[in-house]
């Protein structure tokens, strides 16, 4: 890492005046790309600029059908919110398939947008629900806002303050992770808003996040799996890499946003059996899984979670996600099934 | 059993220091006036060095001294060493080109290091190496050790021809030609085994120290085996004698064999302490760790395997290109050659085998000894034979197995390619196996999948290592280096507790719980009154450290060897003070006793009395302190079978583990818990083989799986639990009965877990899927199968 002047304004006003007046200023958010740049002497800002002290850009606001994130909240902080739960489930999902805890206790969505790398999980959440992007001087739509490879709308001293969510009908995040670096190989974004389905891609374009307007065309008439059944992606604009051909990756794209099938691998409390062929411990190796949300007092969120076993006896069991001493949380592994949107209950 | 003893799961001594933050890793420590160290490496895979510049580096701020080759030729420090000779088929020795600590004339791979730069500060180091500027003439590079014999392909050293470094074989060709022509069946397979990047949790690293007055070198090191880097770095690279040099090797994060080998950096590092007269620090960053730590496996395979009409194996012929890389890293030349085809006849009476190895030369990191060492690529290749060959013949594939297993009763067992199994019953791991993975299920289960849209499949993988490395003169006849017998001493102290010195070296496997057991069971000393030392030169006697899961088979042996001693004298003092005959006296659980009386004295007692002789045998030392070294009868076997059950997504291609069974045969365990760690781990290890880890270089020699962002380590969610049992036959070679299981899961997981795979793919057409099986690999292969249907 070469030398440095570290400043932390306290206001977003004193952040504009300190990157104005730097040299080659950066802007410190998370820091987990740019730190890792700098220590492998990649980069050579003579200021960084910690954004972490501005207390006005953090939080989340949820307001006439609007979440409001603000550009230094953590993913951790969005993944837990019960706004964003319970308005956008599929964006907090998202969050929380963010690197690893450490990451999304650091990371933050602006920091995120910012860098967009074109295997980052927001940018597509960003395209999928029609977000708009806040900056310290306008308003940019996410269609405007990401250009290409690491590239954006933002000029070289605005910093961006909040993203604004719109709250769609349905949402789904499907993301089918790189195996080693766990970024998205593909990940797809559905979202069904007042306007129409919007379908946007991460992690397999060559210039980034992308939408599929085919998809979105055919979701729009008929929200179902069955819609995009015979829609093929096109390979000549997505990456080619070790971890994947770009034709595997543009058959992904229909797979990440055509499932309909959903298999979790849940815990369930020790000692009970299959109702059906008496295995022990659950779940039995026939068993399968469907979740649903099911929003409780308090505006908590419990998912239900319940377990088809080998015949027709379905029980359930009741999970709250991140309980310290509930069962525990159902977790997203590679390879696993996406579901489809589901509507957002009502209220 | 007691609480304490052999078979109990005594939770490790060493985990509380680990898990609070307490240990002593190398990075740890700080010793006074210490200096940096970065290296300057290159960034070509071949590249002629045309003039190294380190003029402006000299004058940048903090720097103390910068030093490249000829500075080490000009002190008379020698090249790096490959300690193990092989004899090619011409009766000629392997070609040895010199390995320079610092290049001098040409970089052979990627991260090649050809000058240090030691400053006050490490980004002070770092600084100066960045100015120290190098004039590189790029050169062709030979990347693909398929490529590495062709006339067209660059010569990695200008005198290797053909950049073949031994072609050498083992085994009876005419009989298995013979058996080849009298076959009714023949299966062949062509596999690569994928080149694995060892990833310790800790890096390398190194401190070397000098001290003026009494001119004594210490080297602080992540070693396995401190002494021997001891003997190399005296004997060979001639930094200093022996007795003024001092190795330690203090709590190291993992080894994995990257660890056994004397690398360049910690050389180095030695010797320019004594240059700059201050203590010389280095640490690998993961980037030098993925582009410097040997490398392992590599291997370009042809196998074929004839078999009579009723299934039984008539003979085995394997060809292998076994990558080098671009030198002969410590014990590099050993692996692909005696510590791989010795182990072809895996648990089976196959008569005549052959097997010959061309050793190449490429511009890739050095590869060496890694988890296993050759035994995962000869169990990887039989393995496969055989399953492919089931698959084939149409004969179950345990069946196939059982029908050419050595039979229980059948040891002694002579293999045709040197390797006397001393004991086994392989059939019994097999059934055990087959039950715990219910495998009569296994139909039922597959057609359940099947109505899920899942491809369901199971795979076997029956494997034999050899372990308890090694019998002196055997590996000696081999082309060793060195014996590889091991040291053990128990010290008693006079308040009757214990210090155990051990010349074998712990990095994660427990040893301090382990051998505290073994010395409280034989000695009926409490547990923890035991402390065991082991890791530095200066306070144990030579030693040989610790690989290929020789610790507890070698090292544990010598200290059995030793309390039998302390035993023998404990008994002449009790039968002196208790005024009875020696022979009149016992030893159990601690205590001397008068034959039929209740005239006793504790172990502790008997201590004390040894350290304050006043009251003491005529003739006999004091103390009570016991040295044994023990050289093994023979290697020991462990074996066993695992059994993977996979399900694919058609869809994405991507497997999940959904059974893995694994039944060990280690003889004698000591700390279930530990084995049991050590199986998960090395399945996981294995697995990672098989489904996720390959380290991938582009056509001109560029590492493009330098990091964890491209290379795939397995993590907790590509493990899975391994559901474990065991079928243990002591082993008659040595007096614990243990055999070694710390390699068991690398070596057999990466069959198992390929033939799963395969098995799920094979109605489709895919007979055969090359590590590591992603996702996509899968994916393409079912479409590449589906296309040619």
């Amino acid at each position: 890492m070469y030398d440095f002047e570290y400043q932390r304004p306290a206001s977003l006003a004193d952040a504009i005046t300190a990157l104005k007046s730097a040299e080659d200023g950066k802007l410190l958010a998370g820091g987990h790309t740019l730190i890792p740049t700098l220590k492998q002497r990649l980069a050579r800002p003579s200021d960084l600029i910690d954004l972490s002290g501005i207390a006005e850009l953090r939080g989340i606001k949820s307001e006439g059908g609007t979440i409001t994130v603000g550009a230094t909240t953590s993913h951790a902080e969005v993944t837990e919110s019960d706004a964003v739960k319970s308005a956008i489930p599929a964006l907090a999902e998202l969050a929380g398939m963010i690197g690893d805890p450490q990451v999304r206790h650091c990371g933050t969505i602006g920091g995120s947008i910012a860098n967009n790398d074109p295997a980052a999980d927001y940018p597509g959440a960003l395209l999928g629900l029609g977000a708009t992007i806040v900056t310290d001087s306008r308003e940019i739509t996410a269609d405007d806002f990401f250009l290409g490879l690491f590239e954006t709308a933002l000029e070289e001293t605005e910093i961006i303050t909040a993203v604004k969510f719109p709250v769609p009908q349905a949402a789904n995040y499907q993301k089918f992770a790189q195996p080693a670096s766990r970024f998205s190989l593909v990940g797809a974004f559905v979202a069904k808003t007042g306007g129409g389905v919007r379908v946007a891609i991460t992690g397999a374009g060559q210039e980034g996040v992308f939408r599929v307007p085919e998809m979105e065309a055919a979701l729009s008439a008929n929200f179902s799996p069955d819609a995009i059944s015979g829609i093929t992606v096109s390979d000549s604009n997505l990456n080619t890499d070790i971890h994947a051909s770009a034709e595997y990756r543009a058959h992904l794209i229909g797979v990440m946003v055509g499932s309909r099938g959903y298999r979790l691998r849940v815990s369930l409390p020790k000692g009970r059996q299959c109702a059906s062929c008496r295995q022990a411990p659950l779940p039995c190796s026939g068993a399968t899984f469907q979740r649903s949300r099911v929003p409780v007092a308090g505006r908590r969120v419990r998912y239900r979670i319940t377990a088809y076993p080998c015949q027709d006896s379905p029980f359930s069991v009741s999970v709250r996600p991140n309980a310290p001493d509930g069962p525990p949380t159902p977790a997203r592994f590679p390879g696993s099934r996406p579901a489809f949107p589901q509507p957002v209950p009502a209220g | 059993m007691s609480e304490h003893g052999m078979g109990a799961s005594v939770r490790r001594k060493e985990d509380y220091r680990f898990l609070t933050g307490n240990g002593h890793y190398l990075d740890d420590m700080v010793r006074p006036r210490q200096t940096f160290a970065c290296f300057v490496r290159s960034p070509h895979a071949h590249a002629k060095i045309r003039g190294i510049d380190t003029s402006s580096a000299a004058s940048a701020p903090g720097v103390i001294g910068i030093f490249t080759g000829k500075d080490l030729e000009a002190d008379g420090v020698g090249p790096l060493i490959c300690g193990w000779g092989i004899t090619d088929k011409n009766g000629e020795p392997h070609k040895a080109p010199a390995h320079p600590a610092l290049a001098t004339d040409e970089v052979r791979h990627v991260g090649d290091q050809l000058a240090v730069v030691i400053a006050e500060t490490l980004e002070q180091a770092r600084d100066g190496a960045e100015l120290v500027s190098v004039d590189y003439e790029e050169l062709p590079a030979v990347v693909l050790p398929k490529n590495a014999m062709d006339a067209s392909s660059p010569l990695v050293h200008a005198d290797v021809p053909n950049n073949l470094c031994y072609d050498w074989e083992l085994g009876d060709k005419a009989a298995t030609e013979a058996a080849f022509s009298n076959a009714a069946h023949v299966t062949s397979i062509d596999i690569v085994n994928n080149r694995l990047v060892p990833n310790a949790i800790e890096p390398r690293a190194a401190i070397g120290e000098y001290d003026a007055g009494s001119e004594n070198l210490t080297l602080y090191t992540t070693s396995q085996n401190p002494h021997v880097a001891r003997l190399v770095l005296s004997a060979f690279n001639g930094i200093a004698p022996e007795h003024k040099l001092r190795v330690i090797a203090p709590d190291v994060g993992g080894g994995f064999g990257s660890k056994i080998f004397i690398y360049a950096e910690e050389t180095v590092c030695l010797w320019a302490a004594r240059k700059v007269r201050r203590p010389v620090k280095w640490t690998a960053s993961r980037s030098e760790a993925f582009q410097t730590d040997a490398h392992g496996r590599d291997h370009v395979t042809h196998a074929e395997l004839a078999m009579d009409a009723d299934g039984k194996f008539l003979g085995l012929r394997v060809n292998t290109i076994a990558n080098m890389g671009a030198y002969l890293s410590t014990f590099a030349t050993c692996v692909p050659s005696y510590l791989y085809a010795t182990l072809l006849a895996g648990q089976y009476t196959t008569p005549a085998i052959y097997c010959d190895v061309q050793a190449v030369f490429t511009n890739t990191t050095p590869v060496d000894a890694l988890r296993g060492a050759g035994r995962p690529e000869a169990t990887y290749v039989i393995e496969r034979l055989v399953e492919t060959a089931a698959k084939e013949t149409g004969v179950a594939p345990s069946e196939l197995r059982r029908r050419n297993m050595v039979a229980a009763d059948a040891y002694p067992y002579q293999t045709p390619v040197i390797m006397q199994y001393d004991c086994g019953n392989y059939g019994a791991s097999l059934d055990e196996a087959m039950r715990i993975a219910d495998h009569t299920g296994f139909a039922a289960r597959k057609a359940e999948a099947q109505s899920r849209g899942k491809l369901r499949g199971i795979g076997f993988s029956a494997y034999i290592e050899a372990c308890g490395i090694a019998p002196s003169a055997a590996v000696g006849s081999l082309g060793a280096g060195v014996g590889l017998w091991e040291a053990g001493q128990i010290r008693f102290n006079p308040t009757g507790n214990v210090t155990v010195f051990t010349g074998s070296h712990s990095h994660g496997q427990g040893h301090e719980t382990t051998f505290a057991q073994i010395i409280s069971e034989r000695l009926g000393v409490p547990f923890e009154n035991i402390d065991v030392v082991h890791g530095d030169t200066d306070k144990v006697m030579f030693g040989m450290g610790t690989y290929g899961s020789r610790s507890a088979a070698v090292g544990g042996s010598a200290l059995v060897k030793a309390a039998d001693k302390i035993i023998e004298k404990g008994r002449k003092i009790a039968a002196h003070i208790l005024e009875a005959s020696e022979d009149d006296i016992e030893f159990a659980n601690g205590n001397f006793t008068v034959a039929g009386t209740d005239k006793a004295m504790n172990i502790g007692e008997v201590a004390f009395a040894a350290y304050v002789p006043h009251n003491y045998p005529e003739g006999l030392e004091p103390g009570l302190n016991e040295t044994a070294v023990y050289d093994p009868l023979n290697f020991s076997f462990p074996a066993g079978t695992h059994i993977c059950e996979v399900e694919i997504d058609p869809d994405t291609g991507a497997v999940e583990i959904v059974n893995y069974t694994a039944v060990d045969d280690f003889g004698t365990v000591i700390n279930p818990m530990i084995v049991a760690g050590q199986v998960q781990g090395g399945v996981a290890h294995g697995v990672g083989q098989a489904l996720h880890e390959g380290c991938n270089y582009d056509e001109n020699g560029q590492l493009i799986t330098g990091s964890f962002m491209d290379y795939s380590m397995p993590r907790a969610d590509n493990t899975p639990s391994v559901d474990i049992g065991y079928t243990s036959v002591p082993s008659p070679s040595n007096p614990l009965g243990v055999k070694g299981c710390g390699e068991a899961g690398a070596i057999a997981a990466p069959a198992a877990t390929i033939n799963a795979v395969v098995d799920a793919l094979w109605d489709l057409g895919v007979h055969d899927i090359a590590m590591p099986a992603t996702a996509h690999k899968i994916w393409q292969s079912i479409r590449a199968a589906k296309a040619a249907a």
